[in-house]
């Protein structure tokens, strides 16, 4: 059977294995795993068999403890069981795993390794939670790739079967698990051969069954609990070499050859990098570098880290070793060492008492820290740390990657330094979640990945802003295998598919010479030049880009797209980029907008076939000019008004340089200060609301309803208008409650406002001449940005009411009182914030809240910045994410 | 629920330091600040004068007990303490921690953001899920109904329990948020929250709230265990009688037409059930309501 070529991402890849090879699946979503689950899901709703021909069950459970218990027990019935999971919740499923192990019982567990909650919660990739799992009795395998993760996840498959130790398949979150790449598919032939029948029958038989009833689980006591312990031993001992075996076996059916440690570089290094994960496709693709260079240095890839064979670990390196670096993915505060670095240290003073042990001098030993949380890993680092190794004492238990202007422990590097090759193609994209950028990019990568022989890769990286967040695709195509697991800095394509970003982020800063870049922009080819800012004229013209542009907003508005741009924007790219020829681009995106929204209706799928055509007579090249001539003003991140801490740790981070912040600039200890959003002025709504105060009748059903507090009223004095601006509007106030001549103000905060409309939506005044006027209706934001910007100053100026006055059970009385929960990240149109918001109306002044992971915990707590805010006295809702499982 | 703990035990403290320190604070002051009833705003408002002229009688002392005192000082005003989630936390991995404060008998405020999903996951189904409704982790449908939060609240007989839509009725939910502050035990709202994983018009969000209602899909109601207290029926039912079939919310959302369109019989079958035990609910909500409390 012929082996297709798919481009999928690492966690379609292990879900497919492991739906293939597994008769339950007991699932709970954590991210970044829940994909898995929900692909076992759908395959099973669409009927797809495992290979033995049977559908397998999917159940979703209630917790990740919860599916750790279904899955002991299904598999204690003698079921081909699995689950997938993550950080805490891999932490949930600890005690069922040791119990899982203590049994001999078969099983893999796929998971996509992530941060742990400790300071902060983080949803990105590293070793920390599969560390924490070290001392449970499985045996760890590591896949470095989306082609490893297939290979590995069937690889642990077998093995486990064979030896009855558990296996944790792990690669790392996010820059595997969510990374799209090509890679060949394994068929059900290549599966069924790595896997006897007799072994699965003997699974099925240690099974409990009544009609040959066993005991498992006893209570055992001092007399014989620790003999009981010492029986696994020789399954253990014999774990590497069956698992070695596999990979032999594997390597005969798929031709892909790998070893417990795998070698690569020199054969006569001196220098040595020791990793685990994704991080070691970047050190292999430095090394290549240096090799061409003439450097002698090599890397050693651990890929079955338990149980750990110190045997084919030393007989792995090259006996000319020197110097070695050991590098985690972890951190083990207060430790002798990480746990890699410490398990290689064991590994020497063992072996050198042993026949096979090569080397006339023991090796210098350093140990490192690198990429926590989906931190960078540049061939830049890599080369960092190899040169740190020629110095006589390097540095220990160092780390890179950071500034640590605190302990001093970052190793210092040339980001100069690049391995990236000319001719392949680099595109960076920049859009917002809501515009479907990733969603189309994706698609792009299926086309080219499954429609020509380019190898093809897809990473994206996202703000955890759930409305206007920014996403960048980084795109890879080339005729080489893609080792670079790490962003693109040399870009030969970008694309801006959101005008707004180009204030945001200094998008053409990693343009190579003679790219190409494709903007959005409601200003068309002769008008755009002059408009931009003067820094992206100079790199346009220093780096004499090819400069594109369309006004996507307007195509999509008229092709009844919505905000939706991201169809129209992909077909620029194809028509722009040459990847195939034009006619041949668009065929093959209309055949992926039939496949990715066909689910959604006809109306849908031709929706976006007129957008694609639109598209291609909309786009315009630009004239580069010699002249710089636009704007040398930058925009400030933050106001001057805003105090140090904001200025100097917030905007940072708004601007995207939170990755030069240093070690010194983090509050140590987690916490941060509340009331930050209102400086980060987003200006994301497209349209805002306009209130006109003749209409109104004053019921604050609108600012109850908005999601981000930025519709807000006052009742005041007259004569707090005497200095207002011009532009402001207020109208007598209505209700007997207020004095003679008190004023009533609606005012939008038209730079924090989504556009969501809720409160248009819910305004129940018309204006009886004309049934389509509301008391608040919808403008463009952009002509109205500086003069309410103005009027929003004055307004937050102005005293917020006696609540001793206001009847604050009611609606309109509600509405009074000052939000101290606003401009948060939630959705537009979020459902769960107004009444987020109410409550910090009604009680914020004295509220402590503990809030379970969640939208809320996200919207709530997630940096740059935090919407929970204080009022004039400094009185505000104080707050803290507890876990997911344990809030109450 | 750690909160309160702190609270509750450092208010304490604070009470007995207070009493130490008699004679220097004044015994008037003390007592004045050990029996304030807190119950409203201005209430709490008094409490933070007299807790302020209390320590800044107790900062000039400056003793290890009166150190120890403005350690915990800030106690003695009423504090609110929220418990804040959404359902996959409530219904499903935190219910059993939930269902334990619940029964704790605590003063403690439990606000339930129900979007019948895990939203922040990507929308994966939860015991909050509807018959029906296309989630991920129920590719096909969920095939079972959605777990009634609200009636295993009200089980415990001293829980104030709310739900609530503000898009169906705005001044229910805002009674309900200071009912469940004001009672002295421990209060949960559910509270709708439309969603972007529903699949629908986020414009429209609020219309669907009501239309919810409208269908008894979603049923407005307090239980407030201080009625019961008084001799009358705790719960108030907020909803109407139900005007219109579920169809006529679920058909605007694509969590339900994706069904529809992939498995109609299915699709129909659920609708049609949803709407039955929509109907069945309120009525028996409806039944649950005019029940006499009447001691005599």
């Amino acid at each position: 059977m012929n082996r297709k070529m798919v481009t999928i991402d690492g966690n379609e890849a292990a879900a497919y294995i492991a739906h293939k090879t597994n008769e339950i699946c007991a699932i709970y979503p954590i991210t970044p795993s829940s994909n898995m689950g929900e692909h076992a899901d759908a395959f099973s709703a669409q009927g797809r068999r495992n290979i033995w021909g049977t559908i397998p069950t999917v159940e979703a459970m209630q917790s990740e403890g919860g599916a750790a218990g279904a899955v002991h027990g299904a598999l204690q019935t003698g079921a081909l069981t699995t689950t997938f999971t993550a950080s805490q919740g891999l932490l949930l499923m600890i005690p069922n795993m040791y119990k899982i192990a203590g049994e001999l019982t078969a099983t893999v567990f796929h998971v996509s390794a992530r941060s742990l909650a400790a300071q902060a919660l983080s949803i990105f990739g590293d070793h920390s939670d599969v560390m924490a799992t070290r001392a449970t009795g499985w045996a760890m395998l590591s896949a470095n790739s989306v082609q490893e993760v297939m290979d590995m996840a069937l690889i642990a498959q077998s093995s486990t079967l064979q030896t009855r130790i558990p296996f944790i398949h792990f690669f790392d979150g996010f820059r595997t698990s969510h990374e799209v790449l090509k890679i060949e598919q394994l068929n059900d032939d290549d599966i069924k051969g790595m896997i006897d029948d007799e072994w699965v029958i003997a699974h099925r038989k240690r099974g409990m069954n009544p009609n040959d009833p066993v005991l498992r689980g006893t209570a055992q006591n001092p007399d014989v609990y620790f003999q009981g312990r010492e029986t696994v031993n020789p399954f253990y001992e014999a774990t590497p070499e069956i698992v070695q075996k596999t990979m032999d076996r594997f390597a005969r059916i798929a031709g892909r050859s790998y070893h417990l440690f795998d070698y690569y570089g020199a054969e006569d290094a001196e220098r040595v990098i020791v990793i685990m994960g994704s991080g070691a496709e970047a050190v292999e693709e430095t090394v290549d570098h240096m090799l061409a260079a003439g450097e002698r240095v090599g890397l050693v890839k651990i890929r079955l880290f338990r149980p750990f064979s110190i045997k084919h670990f030393i007989n792995a390196l090259p006996a000319s070793v020197k110097k070695i670096a050991v590098l985690d993915r972890t951190k083990e505060p207060g430790g002798a060492g990480e746990p890699m670095y410490q398990d290689v240290i064991t590994a020497f003073a063992e072996a050198k008492s042993e026949a096979y042990y090569q080397f006339d001098e023991m090796p210098l030993i350093v140990g490192g820290r690198y990429g926590l949380s989906s931190k960078e890993f540049t061939p830049a680092m890599i080369k960092g740390i190899y040169d740190e190794l020629i110095k006589d004492k390097p540095k220990n238990h160092f780390t890179i990657g950071i500034r640590d202007d605190v302990s001093f422990t970052s190793l210092d590097f040339d980001p100069e330094y690049h391995t990236s090759k000319p001719g392949n193609f680099r595109g960076l994209f920049y859009g917002l979640g809501s515009d479907g950028t990733v969603g189309a990019n994706k698609n792009s990568i299926k086309i080219i990945g499954e429609g020509t022989d380019n190898y093809a890769q897809g990473y994206f990286v996202y703000d955890s802003k759930k409305s206007g967040s920014t996403t960048t695709s980084h795109l890879r195509f080339g005729k080489e295998k893609i080792r670079a697991t790490y962003l693109i800095d040399k870009a030969s394509f970008i694309a801006c598919h959101q005008y707004e970003l180009l204030d945001q982020f200094d998008i053409l800063s990693n343009a190579e010479e003679g790219a190409t870049f494709l903007l959005t922009s409601h200003l068309n080819k002769d008008e755009i030049w002059g408009a931009l800012p003067r820094h992206y004229q100079k790199q346009i013209v220093d780096k004499k880009i090819k400069f594109y542009v369309i006004d996507a907003v307007t195509v999509a508005k008229e092709t009844g797209m919505g905000s939706r741009i991201n169809t129209i924007m992909q077909t620029c790219f194809f028509a722009i980029s040459g990847i195939f020829p034009k006619d041949e681009a668009i065929a093959k995106i209309k055949e992926a907008i039939k496949k990715t929204y066909g689910n959604k209706g006809d109306v849908v799928v031709e929706k976006n076939y007129n957008a694609v055509d639109q598209s291609v007579s909309n786009l315009f090249q630009v004239d580069v000019p010699n002249t710089l001539n636009g704007s040398d003003v930058r925009r400030l991140i933050v106001p001057e008004a805003a105090p140090d801490f904001v200025q100097q740790v917030t905007a940072e981070i708004i601007a995207g340089r939170g990755d030069a912040l240093p070690v010194s600039a983090m509050p140590i200890d987690g916490t941060w200060p509340t009331a930050t959003t209102q400086w980060e002025k987003r200006n994301i709504a497209l349209e805002v609301p306009v209130w006109e105060p003749d209409i109104c009748i004053q019921c604050n059903k609108c600012a109850l309803v908005c999601p981000h507090a930025a519709i807000r009223p006052k009742i005041t004095t007259p004569d707090a208008f005497d200095n207002a601006p011009e532009t402001i509007k207020h109208i007598g106030a209505k209700g007997r409650e207020w004095e003679a001549d008190s004023q009533y103000i609606l005012q939008v905060a038209v730079e924090d406002c989504t556009g969501c409309n809720l409160c248009v939506e819910a305004c129940p005044a018309r204006d009886k001449t004309n049934l389509s006027r509301k008391a608040i209706n919808m403008a463009d934001q952009r002509p109205l940005r500086d003069s309410e910007r103005i009027n929003w100053d004055f307004f937050t100026d102005l005293p917020e009411v006696d609540r001793g006055n206001v009847k604050a059970g009611s609606v309109k009385g509600s509405q009074l009182l000052q939000p101290l929960f606003e401009f948060s990240g939630a959705c537009v149109g979020c459902g769960e914030t107004p009444y987020v918001k109410l409550a910090s109306q009604l009680f914020g002044d004295r509220m402590v809240i503990a809030n379970a992971t969640g939208c809320s915990s996200i919207y709530g707590g997630n940096l740059p910045t935090t919407p929970w805010a204080k009022n004039n006295a400094g009185r505000g809702p104080t707050w803290n994410n507890s876990l997911f499982e344990d809030n109450a | 629920m750690g909160y309160r703990l702190t609270i509750d035990k450092h208010r304490e403290h604070a009470i007995e330091l207070m009493e130490l320190l008699q004679d220097e604070i004044g015994s008037e002051l003390v007592t004045a600040i050990t029996s304030a009833s807190q119950a409203n705003e201005p209430e709490i408002f008094e409490q933070r004068a007299r807790v302020k002229e209390m320590t800044d009688i107790v900062e000039r002392l400056d003793t290890p007990l009166a150190r120890q005192l403005l350690s915990v000082a800030d106690n003695l005003v009423k504090k609110s303490v929220w418990i804040m989630g959404g359902d996959g936390w409530a219904y499903d991995i935190g219910f059993g921690g939930l269902d334990h404060v619940i029964a704790s008998g605590k003063d403690v405020n439990i606000l339930v953001l129900d979007t019948e999903v895990y939203s922040n996951t990507g929308g994966q189904k939860s015991k909050a899920t509807p018959l029906g409704a296309v989630a991920k982790f129920a590719a096909a449908g969920k095939p079972s109904p959605k777990k009634d939060l609200g009636m295993i609240a009200m089980s415990y007989k001293n829980v104030y329990v709310a739900s609530v839509a503000m898009g169906s009725n705005d001044g229910q939910t805002v009674r309900a948020f200071m009912e469940a502050e004001a009672y002295p035990g421990p209060s949960i709202i559910i509270a709708y929250s439309q969603c972007i994983a529903h699949g629908i018009d986020m414009t429209k969000g609020m219309n669907q709230q009501k239309l919810a209602v409208e269908s008894a899909y979603w049923t407005l109601y307090r239980y407030n265990p201080l009625l019961a207290a008084a001799g009358k029926n705790p719960l108030l039912l907020d909803s109407k009688p139900p005007k219109t079939h579920v169809r006529e919310y679920a058909m605007n959302e694509a969590r339900f037409t994706i069904l529809k369109r992939i498995n109609p019989k299915m699709s129909d079958h659920y609708l049609e059930e949803s709407d039955l035990a929509a109907k069945e609910k309120y009525d028996y909500y409806a039944k649950l309501a005019a029940l006499s409390y009447d001691k005599a």
